[in-house]
C-alpha cells in the first residue's frame, strides 16, 4: 500500500513538476510575450502604415535639353576629350519593382544613363526568387581621336593620320535558372563591336599614305555553365564558344602624294587611286572550371583552371595605282600599280590556372599558398603574294616572302604568406613571391630578317609585408609592402630591382567628419649594361567628407591628389646607331570639390557645386579644369525642374593649337513616381 | 518494474515540452527578438536578399537569421549590452571578413579570394556592402549604378580616381564605366584584380576584343606583359592614354637592344631602319607600324 501510494506521488508529481517547469519556461519570456504582444501591434500597424506608403513600384526620369556657348579653340580637340554634344538628352531613366511573390518577377530593375550622348548605358534585372535571375548590360561609347600632335608626319599641317570616329558597343545577358538551389545552370550571350570611319595610312615602300578607313569588327561569346552552391564548397564548370569578325576596308579615289617630301629615284611618288580590304574571321573553344571548398573549419581551398584556344583566319587584299616604288626587290624601281594577297590562319591555345589554400592553424595565425600558371603559343602562316608592274606591256613581277609566325609564352608565380593577428585589432604579414617565365619569337615574327630568334626569360624574386589595424574605433591605418630583387626581366623598361610601398589612413574626425590619406612610392632600376633604367612614380591623396546629420543637410566632399613619375633611360637613335636619353617626367595636381546643400522645407531648392581640376607639368604639360554647378527646385511634391552649368577648359603649353574652352548649360525636369 | 510505465509517461511529456523551443539553438534568441528592439533594421531587412536565410528551412538559420551574422543574442537580448553582440563593422578586417565567408566562400566571385589585394589588405567586406540599409541606401541599389560603384572605390583610392580627371581617360567619372568593368574587388586570377575576358585574356579585350589575335604575326609584349606597358588605363595626358609624350620614346625604349637580346637578356631589337627621328614624319612609329598590336600580314606590323 505504501509502495502503491509513493508510485501513485512520484505519477502525479512528476508531469506536475514538468508542466510547472513549462510554465516558468513560457512565463520567463513574460517580458518577451509583452515585447512580442508589443511587436504584434506593431507589425499590425506596420504593415498597414507602410502599405499607405510603400509602393512596389518606383520610378525616376530626368530628361533635359543642353545648349553648348560654342566652343572656342580646336573643335576636334574638344571631341577627343568631351564630345558633348547641343540636343535633348535623356539623362536617367530608372524605375524598379520589388515585390516578393509576384507571378513574373519577386524584382524588376531598369536603368538608362545618358541617352543621347555619346555614352550611354541600360541595365535591366529580373529575379524570381528561386526561378530565374536575367541580367542584361548594354553600353556605346564614342570614340572619337583626332590629335595632329600625336600622329601628323606633315609637321606643320594639323592633321592626324591616325584618326578614329567610331562607336564601341558592348552588350551582355545573363539567364542564371534557380539561382538560390544547390545547383543551377547558366547562360551567357556577349557581343562586343565597333564600327565607324577613321584615317590610317597605307604603307608602300618608299611613302605612306593617309587614306580613308572604313571600320567594322564584333566578336560574339556564347556561354553556358552550371554553378553548383553547397555550404562548403562551391564548383562551377562552364563551356564558350567565341566567333569573330574583322571587315575593315580602307581606299582612296583620289590624287594622294603621301607624306615623303622629296623624289625617290628622281620621281615623285603619289597614288591616283588604292584600296585594302581585310576580311578577318575567327572561332574558338574555351573551357572554364572553378572550384572552392572548406572541408574543415581551419582549411579553405580554391582553384581554377582555364583553356581557351582561338583561331583567326585571315583572307587579305590591296591594290594600288600611280607612281609607286617597286614592292619586290631590289625596290629600285618605280612603276604604275601593286598588288597584294595574302591568305593564312593562325591559332593560339592557352592554359591557365591558379591554385590557392588557406590554413588556420589557430586563431592568430593564417598561412597562404598561391600559385599560378599560364602558357600559351601561337603558330601562325600562310600564303604571301606581292604583285608589281613596272610599266604598260611588261608583265607583272611576283614575290612571296617567307610567311611563318610561332610565339611562346609560359608564366608562373609561387606566393606563400602568413598573416598574423598580433593584437585583437592589428594584423602583420610577411611573405615570399617568386616569378619566372620564358617567352620566345621566331625571325619570321620579328620586325626584319636581320634578327635572329629572341628569346628571354623573367625571374624575379619578391619580398612582400604589411601591417593592417585599428586605433581605437576612429582610426584604421594599412601599410603594403612589397621588395624585389629581379634576376631577369623582359624588357628595358620592366620591373627589375623594384620597393614598392602604400599607405593608406582612415581617421573618422567625429560622426559627421571623414578624413582619409593615402600614399604609394614605386621605385624600379634596372642598373645592367646597356639598360641603366631609373622609373619612380609616386602618388598622394587626401579626402575630406562633411556629412552633417547624415548627409541629409549637406554633403561635403574635396579631395586633392599629387602624382609624380620620372622616368630616365638612354635609347638608341637607329638611323646614326647613337645613344639618346629619354627622360619621361609628369608632376600632377588634380583637386575635386563636389558639395550638395538642401534647403529646408518640402519645396526648399538643392544647390550643388564644385567641380575638379588638373594640372600637370613635364613632358607634357597640361591644364584642365571642369566646375560644375546645379540648383534643383521641387515645383511639386514629385516634379523637379534642375539647371545645370559646365564649363570645360583645356591648355596644353606644347601643343597650343590643341586646346579648348566651352560653356555647356542643361535645364530640364525630373520626376519621381511612387 | 510498476512504476516503470509511469515514469517513461512523465518523461515524455517532459520531451514534449522541451520540444517546442528545439528550432532555436542554445543561446539564441531568434530574429523575431531582435526585432523587438531593432524594429527598423528588422523591416528593412525584410527586403534584403539576407532575408532568404531567415525563412530558408535547408539553411539551418531559420528564424535566426540576425544572430547568423552577429552571434548568439539570448545574452543581448537580457542585458542589451552592446558587449554581449558581435558587431561585423566594428571587427577587424579578417574577422569581419570571416563572418560573410563563413556562407559566402561558395559563390563564382571569390574563387581568387586568397589573391585578392583586399584580402591581404584586410578590408572587410562591409567597407563595401551592408545588409541593413534600404531602398536608395541599399547596397543592391548603389551598385546597380556605375557611378555608384566608382563612389564607392574612390572613398579609399582617391588618387587613382584623381587620374581620371586628366584629360584621356575612360569614361568612368562620366557614369559610362565603373571600377569593376575592369577591376573584380573580390579577386582574380590576374594581377591587381583585373577580370579575365575572352576565356583567360586580360579584360581589356573585352571591349578591345580586335586586339586579342591571335596573329600570325605577333608583337611579343601584347602577350609577355599587360597592356599597362605602354598604357595608362586610368588616365593620362597623353593621347591614347600612353605612358610617353612622344610615341617614338614608348617604342625606342624598349627597342634600343645591340645586340637583340642584349647582354641583360632584354627583349627588343634596332629596327634597321634610316628614319631619321628628327622628320615629323618619323616622330610616330604607328604611323606606318600601324597594326601595333599584332598584324596578320606584314611582319613589320605594317598592315
Amino acid at each position: 500500500m505504501k509502495r502503491q501510494l509513493f508510485g501513485l506521488a512520484i505519477s502525479l508529481t512528476l508531469p506536475v513538476t514538468f508542466a510547472m517547469a513549462q510554465d516558468t519556461q513560457q512565463a520567463k519570456p513574460a517580458e518577451p510575450a509583452k515585447t512580442e504582444a508589443k511587436k504584434e501591434e506593431k507589425k499590425d500597424a506596420a504593415p498597414d502604415q507602410a502599405a499607405a506608403k510603400e509602393s512596389p513600384f518606383t520610378a525616376e526620369v530626368e530628361a533635359g535639353g543642353r545648349w553648348i556657348s560654342g566652343v572656342a579653340g580646336d573643335f576636334n580637340t574638344y571631341r577627343s576629350v568631351v564630345n558633348l554634344q547641343e540636343g535633348f538628352r535623356v539623362n536617367t531613366v530608372q524605375m524598379d519593382f520589388q515585390k516578393e511573390g509576384s507571378k513574373i518577377a519577386d524584382e524588376m530593375h531598369f536603368l538608362a544613363n545618358a541617352w543621347g550622348d555619346p555614352y550611354n548605358t541600360l541595365r535591366f534585372t529580373m529575379d524570381k526568387y528561386k526561378v530565374y535571375r536575367f541580367t542584361t548590360n548594354y553600353s556605346n561609347m564614342a570614340y572619337f581621336n583626332y590629335l595632329p600632335s600625336f600622329a601628323n608626319p606633315g609637321g606643320a599641317y594639323a592633321f592626324n593620320q591616325r584618326a578614329y570616329d567610331t562607336q564601341v558597343k558592348n552588350y551582355m545577358s545573363e539567364l542564371e535558372l534557380l539561382p538560390q538551389y544547390w545547383v543551377s545552370p547558366y547562360l551567357i550571350y556577349e557581343r562586343n563591336s565597333s564600327d565607324g570611319l577613321g584615317i590610317t595610312p597605307l604603307v608602300l615602300e618608299g611613302n605612306e599614305y593617309p587614306i580613308r578607313n572604313l571600320i567594322d569588327w564584333n566578336q560574339v561569346n556564347y556561354r553556358g555553365g552550371v554553378r553548383g552552391k553547397f555550404r562548403k564548397a562551391f564548383f562551377n564548370l562552364e563551356q564558350a564558344w567565341t566567333r569573330f569578325g574583322d571587315d575593315q576596308y580602307t581606299y582612296i579615289n583620289e590624287i594622294n602624294t603621301g607624306n615623303r617630301t622629296f623624289p625617290y629615284l628622281g620621281q615623285q611618288l603619289r597614288l591616283t587611286n588604292a584600296n585594302q580590304y581585310y576580311s578577318v574571321r575567327g572561332t574558338g573553344p574555351i573551357t572554364r572550371g572553378s572550384m572552392s571548398a572548406s572541408p574543415t573549419n581551419w582549411l579553405d581551398i580554391y582553384g581554377q583552371v582555364i583553356y581557351a584556344s582561338p583561331t583567326t583566319d585571315v583572307n587579305y587584299s590591296q591594290n594600288e595605282f600611280g607612281s609607286i616604288a617597286a614592292r619586290v626587290p631590289p625596290y629600285l624601281f618605280v612603276g604604275r600599280s601593286g598588288a597584294e594577297s595574302f591568305i593564312g590562319d593562325a591559332r593560339r591555345p592557352r592554359s591557365s590556372g591558379s591554385f590557392s589554400l588557406e590554413a588556420r592553424p589557430n586563431q592568430r595565425i593564417r598561412i597562404r599558398e598561391i600559385f599560378e600558371a599560364d602558357k600559351s603559343h601561337v603558330s601562325g602562316n600562310g600564303t604571301n603574294i606581292v604583285a608589281y608592274n613596272q610599266a604598260p606591256g611588261t608583265a607583272d613581277i611576283t614575290a612571296q616572302p617567307p610567311v611563318w609566325g610561332r610565339t611562346e609564352v609560359s608564366y608562373f608565380r609561387q606566393t606563400v604568406e602568413a598573416l598574423v593577428d598580433v593584437a585583437p585589432k592589428w594584423t602583420v604579414r610577411g611573405g615570399y613571391r617568386y616569378e619566372w617565365g620564358d617567352s620566345a619569337t621566331n625571325p619570321s615574327s620579328t620586325v626584319g630578317p636581320l634578327l635572329g630568334l629572341e628569346a628571354g626569360s623573367l625571374l624575379r624574386h619578391v619580398g612582400l609585408g604589411g601591417v593592417t589595424g585599428r586605433i581605437g574605433d576612429k582610426l584604421s591605418v594599412n601599410a603594403d609592402i612589397e621588395a624585389s630583387n629581379g634576376v631577369k626581366t623582359y624588357y628595358r623598361t620592366g620591373l627589375q630591382d623594384y620597393e614598392k610601398i602604400r599607405i593608406q589612413a582612415r581617421y573618422n574626425l567625429t560622426t559627421s567628419w571623414l578624413l582619409q590619406a593615402n600614399y604609394s612610392d614605386l621605385n624600379n632600376e634596372n642598373p645592367a649594361v646597356g639598360v641603366e633604367y631609373d622609373f619612380r612614380a609616386r602618388q598622394a591623396g587626401l579626402s575630406l567628407q562633411w556629412l552633417p546629420k547624415g548627409g541629409r543637410i549637406a554633403t561635403i566632399v574635396a579631395d586633392y591628389a599629387w602624382s609624380g613619375i620620372r622616368s630616365d633611360i638612354s635609347y638608341i637613335i637607329p638611323s646614326l646607331f647613337q645613344t639618346a636619353q629619354s627622360l619621361y617626367v609628369d608632376n600632377a595636381h588634380t583637386g575635386t570639390l563636389m558639395a550638395d546643400i538642401r534647403t529646408p522645407g518640402v519645396y526648399g531648392p538643392r544647390f550643388s557645386f564644385g567641380g575638379s581640376f588638373v594640372q600637370t607639368g613635364g613632358s607634357r604639360p597640361t591644364k584642365y579644369y571642369q566646375p560644375i554647378a546645379r540648383v534643383t527646385m521641387p515645383l511639386a511634391k514629385k516634379f523637379q525642374f534642375f539647371s545645370e552649368w559646365r564649363y570645360y577648359d583645356m591648355n596644353q603649353t606644347l601643343y597650343p593649337q590643341e586646346t579648348f574652352r566651352t560653356h555647356m548649360i542643361m535645364t530640364g525636369l525630373r520626376f519621381l513616381i511612387q | 518494474m510498476r512504476l516503470l510505465p509511469i515514469v517513461a509517461a512523465s518523461v515524455a511529456l517532459a520531451w514534449a515540452a522541451a520540444a517546442q523551443d528545439s528550432k532555436l539553438k542554445p543561446g539564441y534568441a531568434g530574429s523575431e527578438t531582435c526585432a523587438g528592439c531593432h524594429s527598423e533594421i528588422s523591416e528593412a531587412f525584410v527586403k534584403n536578399r539576407h532575408h532568404l536565410v531567415d525563412t530558408d528551412k535547408k539553411r539551418g538559420w531559420e528564424g535566426m537569421a540576425c544572430e547568423g551574422c552577429h552571434g548568439p543574442g539570448a545574452k543581448h537580448a537580457e542585458t542589451t549590452e552592446t558587449k554581449d553582440i558581435i558587431q561585423p563593422a566594428k571587427l577587424a578586417g579578417l574577422k569581419s571578413m570571416q563572418t560573410c565567408l563563413g556562407c559566402h566562400t561558395g559563390q563564382p566571385v571569390q574563387t581568387a579570394h586568397l589573391q585578392n589585394a583586399h584580402s591581404r589588405n584586410s578590408v572587410a567586406c562591409t567597407s563595401c556592402h551592408n545588409v541593413h540599409k534600404t531602398g536608395a541606401e541599399s547596397t543592391a541599389a548603389i551598385q546597380r549604378k556605375p557611378i555608384g560603384v566608382t563612389g564607392q572605390c574612390a572613398s579609399c583610392h582617391v588618387n587613382i580616381i584623381a587620374q581620371f580627371r586628366k584629360p584621356h581617360a575612360h569614361r568612368v567619372p562620366e557614369g559610362a564605366m565603373a571600377c569593376n568593368n575592369c577591376h573584380n574587388p573580390h579577386g582574380s586570377l590576374n594581377p591587381r584584380n583585373l577580370r579575365t575576358a575572352n576565356g583567360n585574356d586580360l579584360a581589356c579585350v573585352n571591349c578591345h576584343a580586335d586586339k586579342r589575335g591571335p596573329f600570325v604575326y605577333e608583337h611579343l609584349p601584347v602577350r609577355n606583359e599587360p597592356c599597362t606597358i605602354c598604357h595608362e588605363p586610368h588616365g593620362s595626358a597623353n593621347p591614347r592614354m600612353l605612358n610617353r609624350a612622344q610615341v617614338f620614346l614608348q617604342c625606342l625604349e624598349c627597342h634600343s637592344n645591340v645586340p637583340s637580346p642584349s647582354a641583360a637578356g632584354t627583349l627588343g631589337g634596332v629596327p634597321p631602319a634610316f628614319h631619321d627621328l628628327r622628320n615629323p614624319r618619323y616622330k610616330n612609329c604607328t604611323s606606318c607600324h600601324q597594326k601595333i598590336h599584332g598584324s596578320n600580314v606584314s611582319k613589320g606590323l605594317l598592315r
